[in-house]
């Protein structure tokens, strides 16, 4: 693995680490600067353990021009496009959550103001953001969601670009610049909504994920990754099931399964405590009534929701709706399957979209409100997926047979 | 070396950034005074702790004016914790319609409100 990427990713579980210990901290009525000593000391540990992983290769002089200029590019138009508190969820879910969690003696309160904030949303991005918001005066916080935020959008096509720079560099630099002059990406990105962190999180696991035949270490790297995503949305949930299934020929090998359960443990037991003692259920399970069957069945549905999709696909997703046909081209002339980890994205797309059938909501209105943002999840990973794939890099053929047989379909 | 330069650019162009959107928008942050004034009338309403902290509602974008999202809760910290838990102030622009706050505080009593230049205060409990 590259170097820079192992920053990116030692940054990430750092982060993680001391959002999960802010929490406890809240819970256990621990002193602020004993978590903030804490933390550091968990990531000066984990920076140690993740870079030694990774092989310093070489960089050249055109590839950090390319980034130079990619971030240059990245900070200028996000500083015209972004909105100083975010969107609506930014300031009535999120940072309204972490408002809360900056003060100890009332963090509570937050479970019990039901009036659309949805408490039950996990913590991870609202525990993050509180920690670091402590750091800052009252009237500066608002800078600190800004950078915390940017960091998670603009680490996203950097991983892409160094993880596929030496597959296909004009692949990687394309992709690179179409990110960064993406305005809706910025857009959705810089709402401050926890949607682009899980995006972030899919795409270290997919990329990790890739390395375990190198080193079982990054069977336990990805496991953590995409056992943390639901620990930042609910959704997350999802993905993280979708992605053991798929995955499930690597993560339970025998050698691999000690590093896939110490992987997933400490978040899922943090998720569990979360759900189990703290958050209240979740709307949309709440609401769940005798319609649901109906609705299932209901033809209608599937054409708006469908609609929808492909409105928005050709509307704020035109690169990867380009990239998509490309790939499925490439597919076609070469006589090959997809790559896996392209279904597996596909299968957590519909997955998505079968959500929208069980709504207890007025389903336009859903639409409108969240599959835009959905999208937007899942388009770090995708475009990773993709470009390794139309780059060649992937032999699909061989994946997908393989993967057949480690399932003994 | 090379691999160095990328990393300071990255922590380099987040905290740069950081600073220019501050300066772009520093200028803006006088909600905090804006609504101070109402918070201490409620304060005194309720006469039990001072608010701690609120949400600060962009009220510099038209959009929120207009729309339904121009009448949004705003949360009150009470320093005591017990009976005002469920005490939600809502916020609204003057030109919010009378009807459009009444659909929005159904199921809610109003303890107090307040208005000055730009909002329209109301502070609710749940029935």
């Amino acid at each position: 693995m590259n170097r820079l990427s192992a920053y990116i990713f030692a940054t990430i579980i750092s982060a993680s680490a001391i959002a999960i210990l802010y929490f406890l901290s809240l819970i256990f009525l621990v002193p602020y600067y004993i978590t903030g000593i804490l933390g550091v000391i968990f990531s000066f540990f984990l920076f140690k353990r993740i870079v030694s992983c990774s092989i310093k290769n070489t960089v050249s002089v055109f590839f950090t021009i390319c980034t130079i200029v990619a971030i240059t590019l990245l900070v200028n138009r996000t500083y015209y496009i972004a909105n100083k508190y975010g969107w609506w969820d930014a300031w009535y879910i999120w940072d309204l959550h972490a408002k809360y969690m900056a003060y100890p003696d009332i963090w509570k309160q937050l479970f019990k103001n039901l009036d659309g904030t949805h408490p039950d949303y996990p913590p991870l991005l609202p525990s993050v953001l509180a920690f670091f918001k402590k750091l800052s005066p009252l009237n500066l916080q608002w800078v600190i969601s800004y950078g915390i935020h940017l960091t998670i959008m603009m680490v996203i096509p950097l991983l892409i670009f160094f993880e596929t720079y030496a597959k296909s560099v004009f692949l990687a630099v394309v992709t690179l610049f179409l990110f960064v002059t993406n305005d809706y990406f910025i857009q959705d990105s810089m709402a401050q909504y926890a949607d682009t962190l899980l995006g972030l999180l899919l795409l270290c696991a997919v990329v990790t994920i890739r390395y375990s035949n190198l080193n079982r270490k990054y069977v336990l790297l990805s496991t953590l990754f995409i056992s943390l995503c639901p620990l930042v949305k609910n959704e997350g949930l999802i993905i993280m099931l979708v992605f053991i299934v798929f995955h499930s020929w690597i993560l339970f090998r025998r050698y691999n399964i000690k590093f896939t359960l110490l992987g997933i443990a400490v978040p899922v037991l943090f998720l569990l405590m979360f759900k189990l003692f703290y958050a209240p259920l979740n709307d949309m399970y709440e609401k769940q009534s005798a319609q649901t069957l109906n609705n299932i069945f209901d033809l209608s549905r599937y054409k708006l929701i469908l609609s929808y999709f492909y409105k928005l696909l050709g509307e704020y997703f035109n690169p990867i709706k380009v990239g998509l046909i490309i790939y499925l081209l490439l597919l076609m002339v070469y006589k090959r399957w997809p790559h896996y980890q392209f279904i597996m994205l596909m299968c957590i797309m519909m997955a998505y979209l079968c959500i929208y059938l069980l709504t207890p909501y007025d389903l336009e209105w859903h639409l409108f409100t969240s599959l835009r943002r959905l999208m937007h999840q899942l388009v770090p990973a995708t475009a990773f997926v993709l470009v390794c794939g139309i780059s060649g890099e992937d032999t699909a053929k061989f994946q997908i047979k393989a993967f057949s047989k480690h399932l003994r379909l | 070396m090379k691999g160095a330069v990328i990393l300071i650019s990255i922590v380099f162009s987040v905290i740069v950034s950081s600073c220019l959107f501050y300066l772009k928008h520093h200028d803006k942050s006088v909600e905090i005074d804006l609504h101070k004034e109402a918070f201490n009338h409620f304060n005194d309403v309720l006469s039990r702790g001072s608010i701690m902290n609120c949400i600060i509602l962009p009220h510099d974008q038209p959009v929120y004016a207009q729309v339904k999202y121009a009448f949004a809760p705003v949360t009150l910290y009470l320093h005591r914790s017990g009976k005002h838990l469920d005490t939600v102030m809502y916020v609204c622009r003057q030109q919010a319609t009378d009807s459009l706050i009444t659909d929005n505080l159904k199921g809610k009593t109003i303890i107090s409100d307040y208005k000055n230049q730009d909002f329209k205060y109301i502070m609710c409990t749940y029935e």
